[in-house]
């Protein structure tokens, strides 16, 4: 099975790798980190699984590439485009926020899990909160790709 | 809003009460007042009788009429109201009685009305004021009098005037009517937005779910004044019942609009007596709205008065194409009543066919004026056709109280959505000041306005436009197209011709009749109602691919042609993600964005850039610079617009075919210089759009370059100037290594005193050689690592510690606002940002959220100062013990590099060796520098950043702490990134590999990078370049690095929180003159200022001022020097500040030798 993650934070990236590695030892997994490249990857070679993050740049950032603006909702974005392309992929949010925007534009978490629910019922499986010091994401990725049929080493740890 | 104390609309069952017996006779006429059931009763008797008893009766009227002439403001108060009888009809006749009552009073104040609107309209501002002060002493005070004294004070004295009637009005008004004064004053202004009223007025009109019915009440009847779109929610009973707590004149207007919201929901099946009692009030009072509103019931009744009878001779001789007739009687009618305004457009139109605009009879800065220029404006379908739309909008409610009000917005609603349709709106009809044929048609529709138009027809036999629309109807009805009795243009009988033809279905036949008319002579009002006739039938069978041929083709002769109905009519049948055969067609793509850019739909380049990839896609391209090879393919007019308007950064940043901003940026550059031959009557556009771009692509270039390699040594500086003595010593090692026999490279070295005399313990033979070598080495290790002039230390103190690491470290932290600076007693500033959004400035929280985020500042800024004043330097005989620059070299290392010199030939070589084993320590201690800024330093400031989140999270809370939270989260990720970039400065400078650029580009890549670091001050500026001139590649460092003092000076020392600062450049002669002006802020010591300032002005590049250079903190003035004077190698400089009470000004002149190249 071929999993993309998609996602600018380095540190967060090699967890998450480490983990899904770990884990989910057939997984093929496939890194992007911006999100034009993740979109790109996504449409063109369509993966089995997707490891979104919400926020990221809009080019992967290299050389004199400064990234582009940040888009603060590019997970949302990539999920739009997959369903106007009708690529049924699964997809799984990997965020550290708990809110987005501000002010008026506020939006919690739980609202914007419930937005994606609704607008990408084809695509969307579930959103894990990431902490990086905190346990609790692994037991939630490890659940949501159970439920998209990912076949784990072991059993988890009680 | 809270609820009023007063305010009580009370409800009574409906039902049964008709045929009751008047018990409340009995008490009425003893004289006393009534209770609810008695009103209720008497609300249900017939009209005479109610008359009877209010007007004849001896019960006290205010019981049942409330106040009808207030002559104070108190007295505007909400009041107790009858009880409702939750029956329209009931209601308005209730109030019909109280206008019976006081016909006479009404009848003077609609006199006065008459006159206010007519000299309003035509900017006579005086007799406005007089009639307002007239209708005011009739009557006594109103709302209406409000709303008109703020038309008046903002035509006389604009907005200044408007505030004054808002103060004086407020300071003794009740409660109730400073609800509307904010409204009422907001849409008179001068530069009022319909969009910002909205946004104030939605919000509060909109009142809880479970709120009590009588509070609804109160809400419907504000909305039913303040909103001029009142029609199709208001429940219209209970706005009259609370209106009977108004002036009487109020209670009228609001009365006349009820019964036209009533028309427009349905003038076929308008129920029971409303329009009795219409006709009974006109009977008694002289209101043109009443006369129309009588009229439209009873065809002949409004147009027996003569200025009607005028305008259907005009519309007579308009519709016979007698265009030069029509335009003088019209204008000479609209002399007569501004306040009518059918003649308004006749005037327009009129002149259209004539080529030609009206001339206003009144001032150009009347209102009426600008009614008739916005309304041409329109119709002739310019470009100022959403400007004047908008201006419509504003009158519209601006003269809301007025009778051509209602009439403008319906105006305007028509032109601007809906000119697509082949019915006008009811509004259309309705707000109409005379019932002419197109008053019935929007009224009741084609079948249902036969019976009028017949009507009409007796008493205008004559009259071709009653004729015309009477044999089109009759047509329509009799499913036949029968020839017109009346001898018209010929364009206007066909278009009536297709117009019966479409109605009957026929829709084939008609597009052939629209077709012959696109090919015909046309003003632009008749090819854009035309336009929309074929896209109609186009519509009908069901062509889209047609019917999007005929709008772009349409739009982009001229794009206010095409009516924001039709476009977006034909937008919806977009297929949803595109579809291989309709995306292929260009027309989709240009009719997105032709919708998007005259805002008929928002702004949306997701949207756009969708379409635009399913075109491309449906050509089998990635990138629109591949249609040009199938440029013949495309009418040129449509490729040109497509690659000019929708293929621009903005869209193609969506599309996956682009990897970063450069590959995107040249996309552009390659469509805008294909565009520059194809689209020549543009040419300039896109040759600076090239010149914009190309400057973006080289400021990004030359950023990068700066940004990323930092580490420079100017070995060449430092071989050139070693003493004498130091190359002789090489030229001596250098010739002893060349003895063939080693031992004849040594020497004998006595140790101890030779008066102790000789032993030979203290006689050693050793290799002169290597020692010399040692010598050579210390001194050229020495200028490498600490020379003044060419040095590593100078340099690393120059491009890095020298604020730029400071700023970049900090630039993440105060970007999420998470760390403040030093005030002038040397704490740290209070976080207004965090604590009033945590704690809002609770006084037991706030200082200890204070107290935590001033020592995670503190906390930030040791870490930093460590890294640079303990990391980023050079180890020297131990010390400083953590400096990651080491150049100590123990024994092997030394013989190891002495190896590979003692075989060079010359000391220039052997010099150029030891610059290698230099180097080669250099990048070692790079790797470190690298590594540690990744490891180490990001594990010291995450874990920095892990307290404070605990510490805040512990004083107010988890739940409060959510923002701060997101920040912190945010920013652990941004400083990640930021890291990785500090880390690419420690690489060495790869100088001789930068292109050439202009003076401009590096100004504007410096500015954008002091402009990240320059916290807490906000850098904006001004920048000219005179007689710009390319600077080499060997000197945009230098010169990167003047500008950078320069702009970071001026943003740091300002001292305030927005720094403006000028920049000027220029090539004068030989020389190059930089000049940066920056404010002070006012408490600026000018005493310590000037000293400084003379101490910056005596600076040279002598060896005590370059010592400076190697040190952080000050100016970084000495830095310049030896920049100038050593890296740039310019004999010819000047340096010279000057300072005043209010600014700072640095002087740079350069005499360049690249100039002259």
């Amino acid at each position: 099975m071929n999993v993309l993650v998609v996602d600018d934070d380095p540190n967060k990236l090699r967890q998450l790798r480490a983990f899904l590695s770990g884990e989910f030892p057939e997984l093929v997994i496939e890194e992007r980190n911006s999100f034009q490249s993740g979109l790109k990857y996504a449409l063109l070679e369509g993966p089995d699984v997707l490891l979104l993050d919400m926020t990221m740049p809009t080019y992967d950032v290299a050389g004199k590439e400064t990234g582009g603006y940040e888009r603060r909702y590019a997970g949302y974005d990539i999920l739009r485009r997959l369903k106007r392309r009708q690529k049924p992929i699964p997809v799984i949010i990997i965020t550290q926020f708990e809110r987005f925007g501000d002010g008026d534009e506020l939006i919690t978490l739980e609202e914007l899990k419930e937005q994606l629910s609704e607008e990408f019922a084809d695509n969307y499986v579930g959103t894990v909160f990431y902490q990086a010091a905190a346990a609790q994401w692994r037991n939630d990725l490890r659940d949501a790709m159970k439920s998209i049929g990912c076949k784990a080493s072991r059993e988890p740890k009680t | 809003m809270a609820q009023p104390s007063l305010a009580r609309v009370r409800s009574i069952e409906h039902g049964g009460l008709r045929a009751a017996t008047r018990p409340f006779t009995a008490p009425i006429f003893a004289g006393m007042d009534l209770d609810d059931s008695s009103i209720r009763l008497l609300k249900y008797q017939r009209i005479r009788y109610i008359r009877y008893v209010i007007e004849k009766s001896p019960v006290r009227r205010t019981s049942l009429i409330g106040q009808p002439f207030p002559k104070t403001l108190k007295q505007l108060a909400l009041k107790h109201t009858t009880p409702c009888t939750e029956d329209i009809e009931t209601e308005l006749k209730w109030q019909a009685v109280s206008f019976l009552a006081f016909a006479r009073q009404l009848d003077e104040w609609l006199s006065c009305k008459e006159e206010f609107e007519h000299a309003f309209l035509i900017g006579e501002s005086s007799r406005a004021t007089d009639a307002l002060a007239s209708a005011r002493k009739k009557c006594g005070l109103s709302l209406w009098d409000i709303e008109s004294q703020f038309l008046l004070a903002s035509q006389v004295g604009g907005l200044e005037e408007n505030r004054r009637v808002l103060h004086e009005i407020g300071s003794s008004a009740p409660n109730w009517i400073k609800l509307f004064l904010p409204f009422l004053g907001l849409r008179a202004e001068p530069d009022f937005s319909v969009a910002e009223y909205h946004a104030q007025l939605d919000p509060l009109l909109t009142p809880e779910n479970d709120a009590p019915d009588d509070l609804k009440a109160i809400f419907d009847d504000a909305r039913f004044r303040l909103n001029p779109s009142r029609g199709s929610t208001a429940t219209l009973e209970r706005v009259l019942n609370v209106e009977e707590s108004h002036a009487l004149i109020d209670r009228f207007i609001a009365w006349v609009r009820a019964v036209e919201c009533l028309y427009v929901r349905s003038f076929n099946a308008i129920e029971g007596n409303a329009p009795t009692y219409v006709r009974v009030l006109n009977n008694e009072m002289h209101s043109h709205r009443l006369e129309f509103l009588a009229g439209i019931q009873d065809v002949g009744h409004g147009i027996a008065d003569a200025y009607m009878c005028r305008i259907f001779d005009v519309l007579d001789a308009y519709t016979k194409g007698d265009y030069s007739e029509a335009a003088r009687e019209s204008l000479t009618l609209l002399a007569e009543r501004p306040t009518v305004l059918e003649p308004y457009e006749l005037a327009a139109k009129s002149a259209l066919f004539l080529h030609s605009s009206p001339v206003s009879p009144f001032s150009p800065s009347s209102v009426a004026s600008e009614i008739l220029t916005s309304m041409t404006d329109v119709l002739s379908r310019n470009e100022r056709v959403s400007t004047s739309l908008e201006k419509l909008q504003v009158l519209s409610y601006q003269l809301d109280s007025f009778g051509i009000g209602p009439q403008l917005r319906a105006f305007h609603d028509t032109h601007a959505r809906d000119s697509a349709v082949l019915r006008l709106s009811a509004e259309t009809g309705v707000f109409s000041t005379i019932p002419t044929p197109r008053t019935y048609l929007a009224l009741c529709g084609s079948e249902n306005a036969i019976p009028h138009l017949e009507s009409l027809s007796e008493l205008q036999p004559d009259n071709s436009a009653v004729r015309l629309f009477l044999s089109s109807q009759e047509s329509i009805r009799d499913g036949t197209v029968s020839e017109l009795p009346v001898t018209i243009p010929s364009s206007r009988a066909m278009r009536h011709q297709a117009y019966v033809l479409e109605s009957l279905g026929k829709h084939e036949e008609a597009l052939d009749t629209y077709k012959q008319l696109h090919r015909s002579s046309l003003c632009a009002t008749e090819l854009s109602d035309v336009t929309a006739g074929q896209y109609r039938c186009y519509t009908a069978l069901s062509d889209r691919t047609r019917a999007a041929r005929l709008i772009v083709e349409s739009a982009l002769q001229s794009p206010q042609i095409v009516s924001r109905d039709t476009l977006e009519s034909l937008l919806s049948q977009y297929p949803d993600g595109g579809d291989s055969v309709v995306s292929r067609d260009i027309a989709w793509p240009i009719l997105f964005a032709i919708a998007q850019l005259h805002e008929h739909r928002a702004r949306d380049t997701r949207e756009l850039h969708d379409v635009l990839e399913d075109f491309l896609s449906a050509w089998e391209v990635q990138r629109p610079s591949q249609l040009l090879s199938a440029e013949s393919e495309f009418r040129h007019e449509e490729l040109v617009y497509l690659l000019r308007e929708v293929c621009v950064p903005p869209i193609l940043v969506e599309s996956i075919w682009f990897d970063s901003q450069d590959e995107l940026m040249q996309e552009r550059l390659r469509l805008c210089t294909w565009l520059s031959s194809a689209d020549s009557p543009r040419r300039t556009e896109y040759q600076d759009e090239i010149a914009d771009l190309s400057r973006a692509a080289a400021i990004m270039e030359l950023t990068h370059k700066a940004e990323r390699s930092r580490i420079y040594v100017d070995t060449e500086g430092i071989a050139r100037n070693l003493p004498k003595t130091t190359v002789d010593r090489a030229h001596r090692c250098l010739a002893l290594g060349k003895l063939r026999e080693e031992k004849l490279r040594k020497t004998l070295e006595v140790t101890g005193l030779l008066f102790d005399g000789l032993d030979d313990n203290k006689v050693f033979l050793i290799d002169e050689g290597y020692r010399l070598f040692c010598s050579v080495f210390a001194d050229i290790k020495t200028s490498f690592v600490s020379s003044n002039q060419y040095g590593l230390d100078a340099n690393l103190s120059q491009r890095i510690r020298h604020g730029t690491l400071a700023g970049a470290l900090r630039a993440t932290f105060e970007d999420l606002h998470l760390v403040t600076h030093k005030g002038a007693n040397g704490r740290y500033i209070r976080n207004d940002e965090w604590l009033g959004r945590l704690t809002r400035d609770d006084e037991v929280l706030a200082p200890r959220l204070h107290e935590s985020i001033a020592d995670f500042s503190q906390e930030i800024d040791n870490i930093i100062s460590e890294v640079r004043n303990e990391w980023i330097q050079v180890r020297v005989d131990g010390r400083p013990q953590f400096a990651l620059f080491d150049f100590e070299f123990d024994e092997l290392e030394l013989h190891s590099v002495y190896e590979q010199c003692i075989v060079c030939e010359e000391p220039a070589q052997l010099t150029e060796q030891v610059f290698v084993a230099l180097w080669e320590r250099t990048e070692d201690a790079l790797a470190k520098v690298r590594t540690a800024i990744q490891d180490e330093l990001k594990e010291r400031l995450f874990a920095a950043i892990d307290t404070c989140e605990r510490s805040v999270d512990a004083i107010v809370g988890h739940d409060a702490s959510g923002p701060i939270r997101t920040a912190f989260t945010s920013c652990r990720t941004q400083l990640t990134l930021a890291l990785s970039a500090i880390a690419e400065w420690f690489r060495l400078d790869e100088q001789q590999r930068i292109p050439n650029c202009d003076v401009r580009s590096v100004v504007e890549a410096v500015l954008g990078v002091v402009q990240r670091f320059s916290g807490p001050t906000e850098l904006r500026y001004n920048l000219s370049v005179v007689n710009d001139i390319s600077v080499p590649g060997k000197a945009f460092r230098p010169m990167w690095d003047i500008l950078f003092i320069l702009l970071d000076n001026a943003a740091k020392h300002s001292r305030i929180d927005i720094t403006n600062v000028n920049i000027d450049v220029e090539m004068d002669g030989e020389s190059v003159v930089v000049r940066v002006e920056n404010p002070l802020c006012e408490q600026i010591d000018l005493d310590q200022l000037s000293t400084t300032v003379d101490k910056l002005n005596s600076l040279t590049a002598d060896e005590d001022d370059l010592a400076s250079s190697r040190t952080e903190g000050g100016s970084g003035y000495s830095k310049l020097h030896k920049i100038i004077r050593y890296e740039m190698g310019i004999d010819k400089y000047g340096v010279a500040v000057s300072a005043s009470s209010d600014s700072y000004v640095a002087n740079i002149t350069m005499d360049v030798p690249w100039s002259r190249e």
